[in-house]
């Protein structure tokens, strides 16, 4: 069942946690957190990411115990056979919801901005095509690819950078205008942008080497996806006045439309085109974990790539019945609690039960 | 064998994913190059827009300009009107200059800019200009040379831009501006003459409306007080009452370098003193007196250029305060640096309580090949 194939690096780690938290919600994120924390919306996100690493450092901690065994396997150990399946049932609801949510806001984002009487089910159609052909890979393929297309964000930088030839520095100040509160406020709206880390719940088994290597390259993965978030945010923060930002459901594509380089027009396109891998791998990223789910809950242990189809499947019916954009906000509602639940309230739980009643896995008994 | 049917399904599949509901032919395509926004009668709007019709093959390759003028409520409503006009399909995704009549510009542009704003495929960055009397008039008009009526007003106002007569602004940099409290823009301003309009200043706002204009000697002061000294200034002032001749009276210089400091101060939570100390390093390109070998003389240049440079200034900011125009944004700064302060404002009625305090040193550091 695990064979070779299943195993990746530390190195490909980061690439496939950084892949998976970077997505589609990157180009409304300063939008959102605006809405809540004002100017001081990238201390928001700042903030927002270390939170993140502490989720990072508790779902580690929770792992190390059992290395060998992905959360699927030791769910059942710790909450016992109904509940741990019950709680594994509503992981990959989760984790097909995510993908689904994922899909239906990049597609309506190109709907917007480019594929304007294209409908819909082709352009999701075709995101979705694409992530059934790679997830239905070993996970050393995937992580393969999620290292070619880490490189796109050079590109995504070095566009964004070219703004800073309009910038004015006095829109965020002064620091901490909005009070710690919207911070706060903010850096919850920041959260699920964030998430994908959870990925290390299910990956860490087949990960090579030590487990502070794993906890290092986790670590190292979320720093960059802070600090480009950071980047991102700030840069709107500056090049929009903080009325007009509030008016801009996508800051980050209208910041780069306006420029104009000798060459090329529209460098959005460009963007949109280069940010479409970036938000595929996201989406990829959750339907392996859900696949693997699925897998699992039938057969323990098992492959996820026999339920790939059945995942994609259900992710793609989902997104055609729920293209209203008023029950696409009530989805983001949702998940952007149900991420605390999923990434830190259940995983936080599961520590306790194994710290507490010395639950661990016993060496040599599986796996 | 398998290969090749590979290939070949590859080949299919990639003619059909390319899709054609979004394909949008340049040859259907009709370009607007410009788009001029005047005020009609009963708050109508009145839209002119030149497209750009190409005929002849190769060698004798003419190009024309097609003028549609429409009246219609709002801009997406004259847009459709033209569209109905026009053969093929309008679009303004390669606009280059929005000329917007002074009359509308007093009522205020924002609602009419809307529409570019919020189409994807509109150009974000055409250069936005205010014109003396009717847009519809001089777009309408034959220009003497040989240029499109777009791309003529295009490069009237990039050589301004160059020359710092007038700010470098397009669509998407006067937005954010439209909507801070704290910050107001400028635009060029162009004369109202139909056969040979020409760059006359700019055109001063206060939020997304029209409040005044400054003349081209009095705009390239301002923009070196905003700190916006793009590729090359001149200036020339009077410095001798007593010359004999114009030339004589006359020096002219250009502005290599240029230091400005402003500083805000608030006192007592309500008083608001803007200090604003400019130095300038320019070249002396025209002086029929001659003597820069004489440091006295120099010396005495320089005050004297100081002075009038500094009496200008005041009067622009003064200018400024009358009209409620903050342009170098000073609404901005008080809000970032005395958040106290602002919470406590009423901007549109303090600023104009804001005293200026200008200052402008003048330092010849060159005079060319000849002393």
């Amino acid at each position: 069942m695990d064979n070779s194939k299943d195993y990746i690096t530390p190195g490909q780690l980061v690439f496939l946690i950084i892949q998976t938290q970077i997505g589609v919600g990157l180009l409304g994120l300063a939008n959102n957190v605006h809405s809540a924390a004002k100017g001081d919306a990238w201390i928001s996100v700042l903030l927002a990411g270390m939170l993140a690493q502490l989720f990072i450092v508790v779902m580690w901690c929770l792992s190390r115990r059992f290395p060998s065994q992905t959360l699927y396997d030791y769910l059942p150990n710790l909450l016992g056979k109904y509940l741990g399946k019950g709680i594994q049932f509503f992981y990959v609801g989760y984790f097909i919801l995510v993908s689904s949510f994922i899909t239906l806001q990049f597609s309506m984002t190109i709907h917007d901005w480019v594929l304007i009487d294209t409908p819909r089910w082709v352009v999701m159609g075709m995101m979705i095509g694409v992530s059934f052909y790679l997830v239905r890979e070993s996970l050393r393929t995937i992580a393969r690819f999620f290292v070619l297309v880490f490189f796109c964000h050079i590109a995504v930088i070095l566009i964004v950078s070219y703004a800073y030839t309009r910038v004015n520095f006095l829109y965020v100040l002064p620091v901490g205008q909005a009070g710690i509160w919207k911070i706060a406020e903010g850096a919850h709206e920041a959260m699920n942008s964030f998430s994908g880390y959870e990925i290390l719940l299910i990956c860490y088994p087949f990960v090579e080497g030590a487990r502070t290597g794993k906890l290092r390259a986790a670590s190292f993965a979320n720093t960059f996806t802070v600090l480009l978030y950071t980047f991102a945010v700030f840069t709107s923060l500056i090049v929009f006045s903080p009325s007009e930002i509030g008016l801009l459901p996508e800051p980050l594509l209208y910041m780069v439309k306006a420029l104009t380089f000798s060459v090329f027009e529209r460098p959005d396109l460009y963007f949109l085109s280069i940010w479409m891998f970036v938000a595929s791998t996201s989406m990829m990223g959750y339907m392996f974990m859900a696949s693997r789910g699925l897998a699992n809950l039938f057969k323990a242990r098992s492959s996820h790539r026999k339920a790939v189809p059945y995942t994609v499947a259900i992710v793609f019916v989902i997104v055609l019945f729920c293209q209203d954009p008023l029950l696409i906000d009530v989805i983001k509602k949702i998940l952007s609690y149900a991420n605390y639940v999923f990434v830190i309230g259940i995983p936080f739980v599961l520590f306790m039960i194994s710290v507490l009643f010395k639950v661990k896995e016993t060496r040599g008994s599986t796996g | 064998m398998r290969t090749s049917l590979i290939l070949i399904i590859a080949c299919i599949i990639a003619t059909l994913v390319s899709g054609c509901w979004d394909q949008q032919l340049l040859k259907d395509a009709r370009l607007a190059g410009i788009v001029g926004f005047d005020l009609g009668s009963d708050g109508k709007l009145i839209t002119t827009s030149s497209i750009l019709d190409v005929s002849g093959a190769q060698p004798e390759k003419r190009e024309y300009s097609e003028i549609h003028t429409v009246t219609g409520n709002t801009s997406r409503h004259t847009r459709d009107i033209i569209d109905r006009e026009v053969s093929g399909r309008f679009t303004a995704a390669k606009l280059r200059v929005i000329l917007i009549g002074e009359d509308l510009a007093r009522q205020g542009i924002y609602p009419f800019l809307d529409v570019l704003y919020r189409d994807p495929r509109s150009a974000l960055n055409a250069r936005v200009a205010i014109i003396g009397g009717k847009a519809h008039d001089n777009i309408s008009s034959k220009l003497s040379g040989s240029k499109l009526i777009g791309e003529h007003y295009n490069r009237l106002v990039k050589s301004a831009e160059g020359r710092t007569i007038v700010p470098v602004v397009d669509l998407q940099r006067i937005r954010p501006k439209i909507t801070d409290p704290g910050d107001d823009f400028a635009v060029p301003y162009i004369s109202n003459d139909v056969k040979h309009p020409s760059i006359n200043g700019i055109a001063l706002f206060d939020g997304d409306t029209m409040v005044g204009t400054l003349n081209s000697e009095d705009s390239l002061l301002y923009l070196l007080m905003a700190n916006k000294l793009n590729k090359t200034a001149s200036l020339t002032l009077e410095v001798n009452e007593e010359g004999q001749q114009n030339p004589d009276k006359y020096l002219a210089m250009d502005i290599q370098r240029l230091r400005r400091k402003m500083k805000v101060i608030v006192q007592d939570n309500q008083d608001i003193n803007v200090k604003l100390n400019l130095k300038l390093k320019v070249t002396a390109i025209e002086y029929a007196n001659d003597h820069f070998n004489n440091r006295q003389n120099v010396q005495q240049l320089e005050k004297k250029l100081s002075e009038k440079l500094t009496r200008s200034a005041q009067a622009i900011t003064k200018k400024m305060l009358q009209v409620n125009h903050d342009g170098f944004g000073i609404g901005r700064r008080v809000m970032a640096y005395y958040p106290n302060t602002w919470s406590k404002l009423n901007w549109i009625e303090d600023y104009k309580k804001v005293i200026f305090d200008p200052k402008v040193t003048v330092e010849i550091v060159n005079h060319g090949i000849t002393y």
